[in-house]
């Protein structure tokens, strides 16, 4: 296998792609660019398959390696600030004739506004709120972010309360277009 | 239990579980700390965002990439290739080309929401009843299409576009070689646009204090099996000095490979499904409402209105792409009130000639709806004319609505009115007529009678309130939901009448009608507490369709602070017990949403 790099790929990235993707989705808020993400991560993976072979957690690794490219993006994306939204289930809808049910909840008033408030986080903290998200406990973010534990929860808190900060400034934005649900 | 016991709970999260005495002790804390239910309650919101699977060709892609990554050596980082190939002529059908706008990057402006246009020569009343209910709104001042300024056609400012590199996961040859017809027939529309600058790359660095990049990827896949194929061509820019464009725009194209296209018009108007007809459309669609504004453009179609030559059908989609340029805040797409498009009085001229050559009754109705605001004496006799003589009744209730909105005070308006209320064989055009004389009560009293009426079909019944619901509010005047209109006109007797109506007036209402059926429904059980609606709302929750729809209205009446138990209890069965996995999903998501109760155990975190 050492010799044969596509089945090295098969063994150390490949069973790893849906939770990069899922990890990649939340943080960029959309297909496209999730996508992008992990191509970009898989891309580095295949330079480095040696050392990925010799890592405990593969896993750990690549979530690593995906979370310096976030950054990287991220600060590109702030030099030239652009704006990515999950449109993809929206456009699957006026493709097909009827709604989805999650394509419609994701139009209510209190998921746009905690993914609006969540894509205003700074990109440190969308990170580890993703990562609390999709389970990662305490121990293996630490792995993965080479945080120590101490200040790895004082982050945590302090995202968790800058999101509600915003989400509250969301709600406050937004409650005109809201009133027809909350006027009584 | 203190605060800092409960980070550390939360901070465990997927082992942690409120059972036990531990559970009882954090439920005890939550009861009484806002700050740490709060951030309970937010641990789980996000954990329960919805994450779409894996796109099933994603593997695919990264294994063709390690490949690509193996053969090339350490430090090649691009991906994907710049494919250059002759256009293939493909055989294709009616064309599908769906828009959506998002107005995403005022974030500290305003909230960010979507809107859908439409495939060119169908107006929004026709797009997807999804999406005509959802309103567009856009900054105060934000420069967006034609303007003032562009009255006098000047040159289109230059402006850069880079294209990224197609990324085509079509399964077989010709679908892909139809994909990467479509996106050289997109680089080739882009070359013709005055002002573009198409880069070869992207800069890494804008230039301080010049123009931003337009960016836009090209996504084509094959969804499934057999001839059709998608097309997205996603747009990111920023405002442009001195004024312009800023947003993130998503056009998609549906084509087929396996149909003749027949359609003799233009691509830029024609149903074709073939690559290049959509290629047209979307660089159409990108001039139009993404691009800076363009001048030329603006002019091309205030002259196509204008122009007794050319068909009606491309009369009428120049018409909706004027109409779709900027409007009121909270006005609905094309077609709203004061669309500044028709100030222009060649514009307005163009729009009373083509009412009087189109045969298309709902076209007719459109044009008469988008004068609505404009309330200029040009459009009066013609408007008066359309309101006593159009054969089509709907045209005449259009007609009538935009008569009383905007010419109710002016004597010929007036006349006019009072013909039809007089003589219309139509009793609801004679009574909304009434209406639009200031007759507030007569009409209300039709309203109440008709839906009391049970000798009539459950469509008549119910249509004079439907026309209350949308009759145009005065300017100025506050948003009201549908109830809180419908209410106005209703007492028991007839609140009564519209429930034990809806069924059979839902299942013989058009697509439209029975979205403002279920939006009144909805918001008639939130506002009124009103237990028949909240019974109706159980009633297509558990049976009825557009299920997604109820299950929004259950979430309405689940914020209620009286709500109904019942109501958590379908939405409890539907998440337990639903034959399908969606409408399973959804009703968890709801629950979770409006639950912030720390007493019951599906809380905890994952």
């Amino acid at each position: 296998m050492r010799n044969d790099p596509q089945k090295q790929f098969d063994v150390l990235v490949v069973p790893h792609l849906e939770r990069l993707f899922r990890v990649a989705h939340r943080l960029m808020g959309n297909t496209s660019d999730a996508r992008d993400l992990v191509q970009d991560t898989c891309v580095v993976a295949c330079e480095n398959l040696t050392e990925l072979g010799i890592k405990p957690q593969p896993l750990h690794w690549l979530l690593r390696v995906q979370r310096n490219l976030f950054i990287d993006g991220a600060r590109r994306r702030k030099r030239a600030p652009m704006v990515a939204m999950d449109l993809h289930a929206r456009a699957a809808r006026v493709a097909s004739a009827e709604p989805g049910p999650e394509e419609v909840l994701e139009q209510t008033d209190s998921e746009r506004a905690l993914e609006r408030a969540f894509q205003q986080l700074d990109d440190n903290q969308r990170l580890l709120l993703t990562l609390r998200a999709e389970g990662y406990e305490l121990e293996e973010i630490e792995a993965i972010l080479g945080i120590e534990s101490g200040a790895l929860r004082a982050r945590l808190l302090r995202a968790r309360r800058s999101l509600a900060q915003r989400l509250d400034e969301e709600s406050d934005r937004s409650g005109c277009d809201t009133r027809a649900w909350r006027n009584s | 239990m203190n605060c800092d016991d409960l980070g550390l709970l939360l901070e465990r999260g997927g082992s942690a579980r409120l059972a036990g005495e531990a559970g009882a002790n954090a439920r005890a804390h939550l009861a009484i700390c806002p700050e740490c239910a709060r951030d309970w309650s937010l641990q789980n919101r996000l954990a329960d965002r919805r994450v779409p699977p894996m796109p099933a060709n994603l593997v695919e892609s990264c294994r063709a990439l390690a490949t690509e990554a193996a053969q090339n050596g350490p430090g090649r980082r691009g991906r994907g290739r710049f494919i250059v190939v002759g256009l293939t002529a493909l055989a294709a059908a009616a064309a599908m080309l769906a828009v959506h706008l998002n107005a995403g990057r005022h974030s500290s402006e305003q909230s960010a929401e979507t809107a859908a246009a439409m495939p060119p020569a169908i107006p929004a009343a026709a797009a997807s009843p999804a999406f005509s209910s959802l309103e567009v709104p856009h900054p105060q001042g934000e420069k967006v299409g034609m303007d003032a300024a562009d009255q006098t056609a000047e040159p289109a400012p230059p402006f850069p576009v880079y294209v990224a590199p197609l990324q085509n996961s079509a399964t077989d040859a010709v679908r892909l070689a139809a994909i990467e017809s479509f996106y050289e027939s997109v680089l080739q529309q882009l070359r013709a646009v005055p002002g573009l600058r198409l880069l070869q790359s992207m800069p890494k660095d804008a230039a301080p204090g010049g123009p931003q990049v337009i960016k836009l990827t090209i996504v084509g896949s094959t969804p499934s099996p057999g001839t059709e194929f998608t097309v997205r061509t996603m747009l990111d820019a920023k405002p442009l000095p001195g004024g312009g464009f800023s947003a993130t725009h998503e056009f998609i194209g549906v084509g087929d490979v396996a149909f003749a296209c027949a359609d003799p018009r233009p691509a830029a108007t024609s149903q074709c499904r073939d690559p290049v007809s959509l290629a047209v459309r979307v660089a159409e669609a990108l001039r139009w409402r993404s691009f800076p504004a363009d001048p030329s453009l603006h002019k091309r179609m205030r002259a196509q209105v204008r122009d007794p030559a050319l068909a009606p059908e491309l009369r009428f989609h120049a018409f909706s792409e004027l109409a779709s340029l900027r409007s009121p805040p909270g006005s609905r797409g094309p077609g709203s009130p004061g669309s500044p498009a028709f100030s222009d009085p060649e514009v307005i001229r163009g729009v009373i000639e083509l009412a009087a050559v189109t045969t298309d009754a709902g076209q007719r109705s459109e044009l008469w709806r988008a004068m609505r605001g404009v309330g200029s004496e040009l459009i009066l006799q013609p408007l008066a004319d359309a309101a006593r003589l159009d054969p089509a009744a709907e045209v005449r209730a259009e007609a009538v609505a935009t008569l009383a909105a905007d010419f109710a005070q002016d004597p010929r308006g007036r006349a006019a009115l009072e013909t039809i209320a007089r003589d219309d064989p139509s009793p609801l055009l004679r009574a909304s007529a009434t209406r639009g004389l200031g007759d507030e009560a007569t009409w209300k009293e039709y309203v109440a009678a008709s839906l009391r009426d049970t000798s009539r079909p459950a469509a008549e019944r119910i249509e004079a309130l439907l026309l209350h619901i949308r009759w145009p509010s005065p300017p100025g005047s506050r948003f009201m939901g549908p109830w809180e209109v419908a209410e106005a006109a209703l007492d028991a007797d007839t609140t009564a009448a519209l429930i034990e109506v809806y069924p059979k007036a839902y299942a013989s209402a058009a697509d439209g009608a029975k979205l403002t059926l279920i939006t009144l429904v909805s918001n008639a059980a939130y506002n009124s507490g009103n237990p028949a609606f909240t019974n109706l709302v159980l009633e297509n929750l558990e049976h009825g369709p557009q299920r997604p729809s109820w299950i929004m209205a259950a979430e309405g009446l689940l914020r209620r602070k009286d709500a109904d138990p019942r109501v958590r209890e379908a939405l409890v069965t539907m998440a337990a017990s639903s034959v399908d996995a969606q409408f399973r999903d959804a009703a968890k998501s709801v629950l979770l949403r409006t639950t912030p109760d720390p007493a019951r155990p599906e809380d905890s975190p994952r």
